[in-house]
């Protein structure tokens, strides 16, 4: 008898049959077990691999017949064959499907790129049928996206996914032709394919590889088949990591869960061993602690073996804290005899764990930056570029042409120099290609929600996330890198910030947690808001682990601010939270976080109040393209600093400075705000320092002297050079227009290391700032505002300079495309000239006011306004430079 | 064996993977660094980007480069890297050899050469520049 072809159904009917022995303890069922596997090994086909494997796994099952008191040690043992008996044909799915032919290679590109949007389509209909199971669209669009995917893996010859495809097709099928009905369970397994169908599709774009292994998936789906009896068995003792992706996430925590419980087991076997001297045992509330975290962490980590014997343990404790309890000695005995249990269940775990590939690999749970990843550039945008290079290369033999040469034209009112237009198509090249690389936020929001679900399950939570500005594009890197980050901060909200349902009622907040995230353009930077309406941070807990963990002294942290005192959870290692769960707890993570966004050049801080939330905001700029930059000139050179920390240059009057504690204070705005010296910071002379750059980090507001008030400039910013990664002050570097090399400060680290941030709470209170500025205009009567940051000139509209078509401005030797959202009947009176992703111009009638204000504009439903102005009992539409860039040609 | 050049800075030679090379240049400008520390010589516009300086001459204690000195520019974790030396050449042909001598950067020293009757060693830049 040949090996059956598919082993996982062997094993699982052997699983089945266990579970059902385990219930009954009808020695036929293992007597029928172990004449299938005589059976297998009596074939002398079989492999020798497999017939160890086998063998191991024979004299198991005769050991269980023959010693049913060593019953957990053997099941254990069991299961750690039966994974290894499917590792050799996992394997061999693996080496079948791990290469793609390279005939297929040319069609990867263009099946990744579908399956992506498929996977798209797929997850948004399943997260509507998670809560509607019966929605017809949403079985439709599911199954559509399915059966899509599935035609595209078969092209590239991708076994394991037209399996799993087929499988969740047909669940589908089912439920479409009625003779199934779908529910809530079918849609979990489905989300979680459609989870790992994503994981596969990205490892085989950036590796052309396809190792994805379904098997657990496809053993799902096939239960909801077969009989319901095999519902019934639950899984008892089978280790199943890799059937929930927050527990494959959570399998690099394994090792050293085992390497705890192993050293919390010791002390607790030592202390039953010495209760044994005593007439009525009374095991200590440190034991209890020790078999109720245990209990915990295993049932959240699916670990049933040692739930149920730490659940066990709990209750014989509970039992011997009674007063004189009867049969102590035998709870005694009992709790010794399954705390060894439990010594034997964690080595086989251990065993097991170490022949996992996610577990014996990196212990780091966020995906590496793919580089090498792609983005979908529609047509247009090649043709776009296509005809911009063409131009170059004719201004290019233009240069190149002798003059003699030439022809010349019969009539021209104007002739162009060149090399002018060489820099106009320069710029435009790289315009186009910055927009060609932009992604919607959306894409990294989108699994957010999979992830709030599956913590809010496994911590029993209630969370529902509202989502605002998804639609707001970022470049592809940027949009890469902040997947991880976000997925911790949601994590952690859900974890540590959203209270459960019960003490939610008690302390008169709705059952249900929520986590609004927001995003919003913030001058050149993508602004995004992460908030929970959940505990807010303990400030003392905080405090407290700061001094356990030797960081600082409680005399140091009384000179703390409030926000200095909750940026100490960006410490590596800096965990406030008592036990560890399987989801967060053990301070890695929020150093990584702050890490990954200062590699983005962008911010993250914190605002939290106890008892009502924490919101983190994260500022990224939306592209890495060119960003507007502020030169100083220095003596050693020029020094750039990033124009969106720029909110000001002054030249002071000496009766507007002040000292105060030894250091110069500036008043601005009502407000006394602490001045640093470009010229100290760079360890330069000082020279005259007449102007002060007012700068904003984290909505806090300090001065820079400066012997210059600065030219601004675009600058392609590169990240910091290895040699210059110990030298912090520098944020990066970047090459000017005239080819000459230039550092960039690094203002938020300049500002930490100074105590600039969070300053106010020991200075005088400020008066509010006005924050919002706006230009307002009109077009044809009709008032309009435009947020004043994205207005970057504006002059007088000369009919000469449009374009026949009229869609183009020629603003100096630059061609500026025109939005053309708002049309014009009467003629233009001045022409606004607005940085979106990139420059275009807005023709207008009257330009009539710059205003300023403290609050929020209203909100608008209609999506191509920001808001609604209140202005001389007037409401003036705010419009969206984003939304009126899309209509810009 | 794997190719190398030879560059020299007043008596000192050393050896370098010749895959790691990207361009040797007679004519550059070199700007400072505030904050820098004296290993760190400034850094250079190259290629659309920069490339960061190592100060060899202050680390071997010799004078430091003059006008007529080379720049040679390294690779290293796709960033570019430059040593400003007085003589540039290829190492061939190069004889297995050993020698006891110290050097001023003998922890970034590898496998000694015999090079036209000199004993030359192959200087590890990864582990200079991690050290730097």
């Amino acid at each position: 008898m040949p090996l059956p072809s598919n082993i996982n159904a062997v094993i699982k009917e052997h699983t089945d049959k266990l579970l059902q022995y385990l219930d009954s303890a009808n020695s036929g069922l293992l007597e029928g077990i172990i004449r299938q596997t005589q059976r297998l090994l009596d074939d002398p086909n079989l492999e020798r691999v497999h017939r160890e494997k086998l063998s191991a796994l024979d004299q198991c099952y005769t050991r269980l017949k023959m010693q049913p008191e060593d019953e957990f040690e053997i099941l254990g043992a069991i299961e750690v064959l039966h994974k290894n008996l499917l590792e050799p044909s996992t394997t061999k799915a693996v080496v079948h499907n791990s290469s793609i032919s390279n005939d297929n290679l040319e069609l990867l590109g263009d099946f990744t790129d579908e399956a992506i949007e498929q996977l798209q389509l797929l997850s948004s209909a399943l997260l509507i049928l998670d809560n509607n199971p019966q929605e017809s669209n949403m079985i439709n669009q599911a199954f559509r996206a399915l059966h899509t995917l599935k035609g595209g893996a078969g092209f590239i010859g991708a076994k394991n996914i037209v399996n799993i495809t087929h499988l969740s097709e047909s669940l589908l099928s089912n439920a479409r032709n009625g003779t199934h009905i779908l529910q809530k369970k079918h849609v979990s397994v489905l989300l979680k394919i459609s989870q790992r169908l994503e994981e596969a599709v990205i490892t085989l774009q950036q590796t052309r590889q396809n190792h994805a292994d379904f098997s657990d998936l496809s053993l799902a789906l096939r239960e909801f088949e077969t009989i319901p009896q095999t519902q019934a068995a639950s899984s008892f003792f089978i280790f199943r990591p890799h059937r929930s992706p927050l527990l494959r996430e959570s399998i690099p925590l394994i090792p050293l869960f085992i390497k705890e419980t192993q050293a919390g087991l010791e002390t607790y076997l030592q202390h039953l061993l010495t209760l044994q001297q005593t007439p009525y045992p009374q095991p200590n509330d440190q034991s209890f602690r020790f078999v109720h975290n245990l209990k915990n962490t295993a049932q959240s980590f699916k670990l049933h073996l040692l739930f149920h014997l730490s659940f066990a343990s709990e209750q014989s404790i509970q039992e011997l804290q009674k007063p004189q309890p009867e049969q102590s000695q035998e709870y005694l005995y009992s709790l010794i005899a399954i705390a060894q249990e439990i010594q034997r269940a964690l080595s086989a775990l251990q065993t097991l764990i170490q022949t996992d590939p996610i577990a014996s690999s990196t212990t780091e749970t966020t995906p590496p930056i793919n580089s090498a990843a792609t983005v979908r550039v529609p047509i247009e945008v090649l043709d776009r570029l296509m005809r911009l290079s063409t131009e170059l290369l004719i201004h290019q033999h233009r240069l190149s042409e002798p003059e003699q040469t030439k022809s010349k034209p019969t009539k021209s009112r104007h002739v162009s120099h060149p090399a002018k237009d060489i820099n106009t198509l320069s710029h435009r090249i790289q315009d186009t290609i910055a927009t060609a690389r932009l992604q919607p936020l959306s894409l990294a929001f989108r699994r957010l929600n999979n992830i709030i679900r599956d913590v809010a399950n496994a911590t029993g939570k209630n969370v529902s996330l509202d989502i605002e500005g998804e639609d707001l594009s970022v470049d592809k890197y940027i949009l890469d890198s902040l997947q991880s980050p976000l997925i911790q901060i949601v994590r952690n909200a859900v974890d540590h910030g959203i209270e459960s349902p019960e003490r939610r009622m008690r302390i008169g907040k709705p059952q249900v947690g929520k986590i609004s995230i927001q995003a919003r353009l913030h001058g050149s930077q993508c602004r995004i808001t992460i908030l929970d309406d959940g505990i807010g941070l303990n400030r003392t807990r905080i405090r407290a682990t700061a001094m356990e963990k030797g960081l600082y002294t409680e005399e140091e942290l009384t000179h703390f601010t409030d926000l200095q005192i909750l940026n100490l959870i960006f410490l590596p290692g800096f965990s406030t939270r008592r036990e560890v769960s399987s989801i967060s707890g053990r301070g890695v993570g929020m150093d990584i976080v702050k890490r990954k966004i200062e590699q983005l050049r962008g911010v993250i801080y914190i605002e939290s109040t106890q008892g009502r939330g924490t919101r983190f905001t994260i500022e990224v700029p939306l592209s890495l393209s060119l960003i507007p930059a502020l030169q100083l000139d220095t003596i050693s050179g020029p020094i750039l600093i990033l124009q969106h920390h720029v909110q000001e240059i002054r030249k002071p009057k000496p009766t507007e400075i002040t000292h105060r504690e030894g250091r110069d204070l500036l008043v601005y705005h009502s407000e006394s705000i602490p001045l640093l010296r470009l010229s100290s910071i760079l360890g330069q002379e000082r020279p005259e320092e007449p102007y002060v750059i007012i700068c904003r980090v984290n909505e806090e507001l300090f001065g820079l002297y400066s012997s210059s008030p600065g030219q601004p400039t675009e600058i392609l910013l590169e990240p910091p050079h290895p040699l210059l990664k110990k030298i912090e002050i520098y944020q990066g570097t970047t090459l000017l227009a005239n080819g000459c090399p230039a550092l960039i400060l690094n203002l938020p680290l300049l500002a930490a290391r100074h105590h600039l941030l969070g300053h106010h709470a020991s200075l005088p209170t400020r008066t509010p700032t006005p924050l919002h500025f706006y230009l307002l205009f009109s077009v044809d009567n009709e008032s309009y505002a435009l947020p004043l940051h994205r207005v970057i000139d504006l002059e007088r509209f000369q009919s000469h300079r449009f374009s026949l078509d009229a869609i183009t401005y020629q603003k100096g030797h630059r061609t500026i495309p025109i939005a053309r959202s708002l049309s014009m009947a009467s003629k233009p009176k001045y022409i606004l000239f607005l940085k979106s992703v990139v420059e275009y111009a807005l023709p207008v009638q009257e330009i009539f006011e710059i205003y300023s204000s403290n609050d929020l504009p209203s909100p608008s439903p209609e999506s191509e306004l920001l808001g609604i102005l209140e202005y001389k009992k007037r409401t003036i539409p705010i419009l969206d430079p984003i939304a009126l860039y899309s209509t810009a040609p | 064996m794997t190719p190398y050049f030879l560059f020299q800075i007043e008596s000192h030679s050393f050896l370098i993977e010749t895959h790691r090379l990207v361009e040797i240049l007679q004519t550059y400008e070199i700007y400072d660094i505030p904050r820098s520390p004296k290993h760190i010589l400034g850094f250079t516009a190259f290629r659309g980007s920069i490339a960061v300086l190592i100060n060899l001459q202050s680390l071997l204690k010799v004078s430091p480069p003059t006008p007529k000195s080379r720049l040679i520019i390294f690779e290293y974790e796709h960033h570019n890297v430059g040593i400003i030396v007085d003589f540039v050449d290829m190492a061939h042909p190069l004889v297995s050899a050993s020698t006891d001598l110290k050097h001023p950067l003998q922890t970034f020293l590898r496998q000694s050469y015999l090079h036209n009757d000199q004993i030359v060693r192959v200087l590890d830049l990864d582990a200079l520049i991690k050290a730097l």
